[in-house]
């Protein structure tokens, strides 16, 4: 009996311990601050990189586009956007100190050229003007956002006419083992966990036209994108 | 290092999207009509409400 006890009390401490470690690293997903947050932000670089691949391969990128990356994290989209168009320029936010720093540090070349600017700041109030950019790209940030309907309606100002807004996403409802995702992106991140029709009328709710939502299914990719009118 | 022309000319005020006037010497951006002075830290501008300072 005491044997037993002692192995359900065990069970229970081994099981607390990593439910704390999952959601402070789930949390520095969120929010990447101090040297964890680092780590964690140079995995999310090498992590994204095929799906961001993927994402972008269903946007039309000219190569004099004006773009903007939310929540850009380690940078990487920002650097694969500005080799994307050569003669475009791209900006990036994040409201993280760490993540702002990092990608600053991975687009330190096109910084130098002049062809990224990388700035601290919140989708909520994006610091550009009314119909600045040819393309906004949000990966594996959405969920995050403050308040996603209102927060796509600004992302929405930002654009020109005709202008393009992606979201990638590697994370959604009714993906491939959504059972491992739903209880970390609901209960501890309280995420926004969204099915593809959700993520659509996400987007024409917020006044978008020409929606589109893709689905890697093998992989549980999404990307949703829709066009300013 | 300061800030380039190109993203002077870009930024606004995050609350009024309204202009914003550099100040080099205190390492700022200023909105004169929402009265707020957002900081530039190691050459990045902090364009958070929250961490701007009201003048």
């Amino acid at each position: 009996m005491a044997l037993s006890l002692a192995a359900v009390i065990g069970a229970l401490a081994g099981a607390a311990i990593g439910a704390v470690v999952m959601a402070r690293s789930a949390r520095q997903c969120r929010k990447p601050s101090d040297r964890a947050g680092r780590a964690v932000l140079q995995r999310m670089n090498v992590s994204h990189a095929e799906l961001t691949a993927w994402g972008l391969s269903h946007v039309a990128i000219r190569d004099d586009f004006t773009m903007l990356d939310v929540g850009c994290g380690g940078g990487r989209t920002i650097d694969r956007l500005a080799s994307i168009a050569t003669k475009g320029k791209v900006f990036g936010v994040d409201y993280s100190e760490d993540s702002v720093a990092t990608a600053r540090e991975t687009n330190a070349r096109w910084i130098e050229q002049g062809r990224v600017d990388i700035q601290l700041g919140t989708v909520s109030r994006l610091p550009f003007p009314d119909g600045t950019f040819d393309l906004v790209t949000a990966v594996e940030t959405h969920y995050y956002w403050p308040d996603l309907p209102r927060d796509v309606r600004e992302v929405f100002r930002v654009l020109q006419p005709s202008g393009t807004f992606a979201i990638i996403a590697e994370a959604y409802r009714g993906r491939r083992n959504d059972w491992l995702f739903r209880p970390t992106m609901t209960l501890i991140l309280r995420a926004a966990y969204l099915t593809p029709d959700e993520h659509r009328h996400l987007l024409v709710d917020a006044g978008f036209v020409d929606v589109q939502i893709f689905e890697e299914k093998a992989k549980g990719w999404i990307c949703a994108s829709g066009r300013r009118a | 290092m300061s800030l380039s022309p190109q993203l002077l000319e870009i930024l606004v005020c995050p609350k009024c999207k309204g202009q914003l006037e550099y100040r080099e010497r205190e390492s700022a951006l200023l909105c004169q009509s929402c009265h707020l002075s957002y900081p530039i830290r190691d050459d990045i501008p902090v364009m958070l409400i929250d961490e701007a300072k009201a003048i």
